[in-house]
């Protein structure tokens, strides 16, 4: 198997502006999708930002309608991969118009991961590529989705890796379920435990509500899915003393952020190319925006400003850890499509959300709705005895971020269900909206 | 058999569907998955609406208005389905689906463990699992191509076997199985026989009368009709030899402190409320079927899945379930793998959809047993109704092409 490893070090910027270039030269001149986008191309004379920026976005329907072999660069072809098992043809999960198939180059994927974990301290020394990882999240995503029934653990790893669960919705895990999983982590001793973090915190509340012994990754890589300050409670009250980290990426682009040692998201730079549209002024919080992610150094797939459907929170300071490479993101701040609007319209990302009632106490499990303009639902699982106060809170705080005359109603619920994909939504309206003036069309930080 | 020239065009019924104006990422869907649930015409929609918005009311116990309109729109449903296949109302009993007309008669048989079932190898899960639970399930084997060996039902057949159970068209298969010779020939030995009429229902002309099968099951859903409701049809004196389903209201004419009187066909086997909404829809979808005309209905089907299997005959390394049989015995359904590696069934019905907005099915399409014998990791299949077109089929099998080559 070919291996790639992450570039040398390099003057910050240099290699990385040459990546850039390089992949922008490859995809227009030889991944047949882009021929149309040529045009658009200002040329090589041009600084590189530049010539990205006056490129369109590359969109899921794109990838839906010419994976796999619009992005395949020329001399490479598809079949001949699939026939050597170079490459895979891998499904993202969602609904039809979220998801979208992408060629899959392990080694690419391998060396991504790598090159990320060296973002946070002694990580890159655990991910070597030989290390004991178990996943933890929807079947979907991990493949374990079959026609042939329950799969043994033996069936489930694959390798250094162990994959955990076969439900598609963690509410309808078992006490079986949940005994199995945790023994299965305490026999397997992962040195990473990578986890959506949805589903890591229903398994952590079980253990500790039944005082199952906690086991003991080296690390834990929350990924798939946004954070909440929820999750994070619930997985800490578990794993006191265990690392943990926000990893960000998708299944299209690998790894794009990895959260520091001091709480900020670092560009995997060796690896992708970061565009930032901030939202135009006024229509949404300062410094927050959309990502338009290109992949660099991968053979196999040429992706050039595809809006991944994210949003982040840029960093105007330097972060305290000393890394300079690529944008530094104070937060995740969610998907774009989890938008919610302040009466005066003005967007409310999911992590704004979450920072202001994430850290409620007895706060298990949420959602905001927005069924209109103006109104809110929040929907809450509770702890029985933070009930009465929880939910007269929960509306002041949102009426402080959503606006004094918002009408905002409150519901307890027994469960929050997974959606059909089996990841979760902490924030969505339920009318239609869309992006048109949302963002600065000319604003792009690279 | 009726040869599938010359071809109906239905093209007109295309304007009843609403869902076939629905997009996908911009562009007009395909729909090639009827087997799996058949879009909605217009006028089941309405006659499913029209009961919610001015008729609702509970069957058979009301005396006001509403109550005797709803009574009345579903038995009217229960004339019409008894109509389409040749039967008396009262030998037509309204179920959730086939699924559980089949478990009704597993369990009202009275079966006992070493009684025997004989059905063919590649039956769905729903004309399989029952009699595993019940009884024993004696499945004759299949040939290379997934054609059951019907010829060997004689050897098979005992003074054990309480039952032959079969599908008149198989899910897999797509082909009009012999289920006369069968019926014909478990008859002579004093064994009743269960059609699975799951696909064939909405495709060909079916007379329970001249078929004489004891049993017959379809689902609502197929049969342009709603989720929820199915049909159980059984003769009239097999109905009445069964013991009792499921118990409650609705089933009982008297009940005191010491005994209960049932009522009489078919109510005896409806006890609860039924699916009221369901039942009047699916009465709308097949008096739809029935203005269109079941003979057309089927040269239409035939002519689609002859088309469908001679273009899909075109890819290279494809391999079709059943190739080996008759065009003029297919329905508008067939069932194949291509040779593509590195595509499984379920990513080519993802890449169908995804890049050509063509709806499909993929995986083992609840025939796990058939596709264990075949050696098969999943089959993608293709599956039409009254509204598709010969050009969808031409463009599902360009955008097979893609896969293939060739």
């Amino acid at each position: 198997m070919q291996t790639l490893t992450p570039p040398p070090a390099a003057p910050v910027g240099e290699r990385y502006l040459a990546d850039c270039a390089m992949a922008l030269d490859l995809a227009l001149d030889q991944a047949p999708f882009y021929e149309s986008w040529r045009p658009r191309d200002p040329g090589q004379t041009i600084p590189v930002d530049a010539r990205y920026a006056a490129l369109p976005v590359l969109t899921k329907r794109d990838l839906r309608a010419h994976m796999p072999r619009g992005f395949v660069p020329r001399p490479r072809d598809f079949q001949t991969g699939i026939a050597t098992g170079e490459i895979e043809l891998v499904s993202t999960s969602g609904t039809s118009e979220d998801r979208a198939s992408i060629v899959w180059h392990q080694p690419w994927w391998d060396a991504s991961e790598h090159s990320a974990a060296s973002l946070y301290q002694g990580l890159d020394r655990v991910i070597n590529g030989s290390q004991r990882e178990a996943v933890l999240t929807t079947p979907l995503c991990a493949g374990t989705v079959c026609h042939i029934g329950e799969l043994t653990q033996a069936e489930r790893t694959l390798g250094r890796l162990l994959f955990l669960n076969q439900k598609a919705d963690p509410n309808h895990w078992t006490p079986a379920d949940k005994n199995r999983m945790l023994e299965e982590l305490r026999l397997f001793e992962p040195d990473v435990l990578e986890a959506d973090p949805a589903y890591l915190a229903i398994l952590a509340r079980y253990a500790a509500e039944t005082g199952a012994p906690a086991p003991k990754p080296r690390f834990i890589s929350l990924t798939y899915e946004f954070p909440s300050r929820v999750h994070y409670r619930q997985i800490r009250r578990l794993f006191p003393n265990t690392p943990i980290l926000s990893s960000y990426g998708s299944t299209e682009t690998g790894h794009v952020f990895t959260e520091c040692e001091q709480g900020r998201f670092h560009q995997n730079a060796a690896f992708c190319r970061v565009d930032f549209q901030p939202f135009r002024n006024g229509r949404g919080a300062e410094h927050v925006g959309r990502i338009f992610i290109s992949i660099l150094n991968n053979p196999w797939m040429a992706l050039v400003r595809f809006d991944v459907g994210d949003l982040i929170r840029l960093s105007t300071d330097p972060c305290p850890c000393g890394r300079t490479r690529g944008l530094t993101a104070l937060a995740i701040e969610g998907r774009t499509r989890d938008l919610t609007f302040t009466v005066g319209g003005e967007a409310v990302t999911g992590g704004q959300v979450d920072r202001a009632i994430g850290d409620l106490e007895g706060l298990l499990a949420y959602q905001v709705e927005q069924p209109g303009p103006g109104t809110y639902r929040f929907r809450g699982v509770v702890e029985p005895a933070f009930e009465k106060q929880l939910f007269a809170e929960a509306e002041a705080r949102l009426r402080g971020l959503y606006g004094d005359t918002a009408r905002i109603t409150t519901q307890r619920e027994s469960a929050i269900g997974a959606e059909q994909s089996g990841k979760f939504r902490l924030t969505r309206t339920l009318f239609p909206w869309d992006t048109t003036d949302l963002f600065e069309p000319k604003g792009t930080v690279s | 058999m009726t040869p599938p020239d010359p071809f109906p065009a239905l093209d007109w019924t295309r304007a009843d569907f609403p869902l076939l104006r629905r997009q996908i990422d911009g562009h007009p869907l395909t729909h090639l998955d009827s087997a799996s649930t058949a879009p909605k015409p217009d006028c089941v929609i309405e006659a499913v609406c029209r009961f919610y918005r001015d008729h609702t009311a509970n069957v058979h116990r009301g005396v006001h208005v509403l109550s005797e309109e709803a009574t009345e729109a579903f038995e009217r449903a229960r004339e019409e389905v008894a109509s389409f296949l040749n039967a008396s109302p009262a030998e037509i009993i309204f179920t959730r689906n086939s699924t559980e007309g089949i478990n009704l008669i597993a369990h009202s048989l009275d079966l006992k463990p070493h009684d025997e079932i004989i059905l063919p190898a590649l039956e769905h899960h729903s004309n399989f699992m029952p009699w595993r639970i019940h009884s024993r399930a004696v499945p004759i084997r299949l040939a290379p191509d997934g054609i059951p060996h019907y010829e060997d039902l004689d050897e098979h057949l005992s003074p054990q076997t309480r039952l032959v159970a079969l599908a008149h068209v198989s899910n897999i298969l797509g082909v009009v199985a012999p289920i006369e010779k069968w019926i014909d020939s478990a008859h002579r030995r004093g064994v009743p026989v269960l059609i699975d009429a799951s696909q064939s229902a909405s495709h060909v002309p079916l007379d329970v009368k001249a078929l004489d099968c004891d049993f017959l099951v379809c689902s609502g859903h197929k049969l342009l009709g709603p989720s929820g409701v199915g049909v159980l049809y059984g003769k009239r004196e097999k109905l009445e030899a069964l013991s009792l389903y499921q118990v409650g209201g609705g089933m009982v004419k008297v009940h005191d402190d010491h005994q209960f009187t049932t009522q009489d066909l078919p109510w005896r086997f409806e006890a609860g409320t039924p699916n009221i909404e369901g039942v009047i829809g699916l009465g709308a979808a097949v008096a739809y079927l029935r203005r269109i005309g079941m003979n057309t209905v089927f040269r239409h089907s035939q002519a689609l899945g002859a088309r469908l299997v001679e273009q899909l005959r075109t890819l290279p390394g494809t391999v079709i379930l059943a190739d080996s049989a008759p065009l003029e015995q297919r329905i508008g359904l067939a069932t194949f793998t291509l040779h593509a590696p590195g595509w499984g069934s379920e990513s080519v019905a993802r890449n169908l959809c995804d890049r050509h907005q063509i709806l499909v099915s993929g995986g083992y399409h609840c025939a796990h047993i058939l596709h264990h014998r075949l050696a098969l990791e999943g089959t993608v299949r293709a599956s039409t109704h009254v509204f598709n077109t010969p050009d969808e089929i031409d463009r599902l099998v360009a955008a097979l092409r893609e896969f293939t080559g060739g």
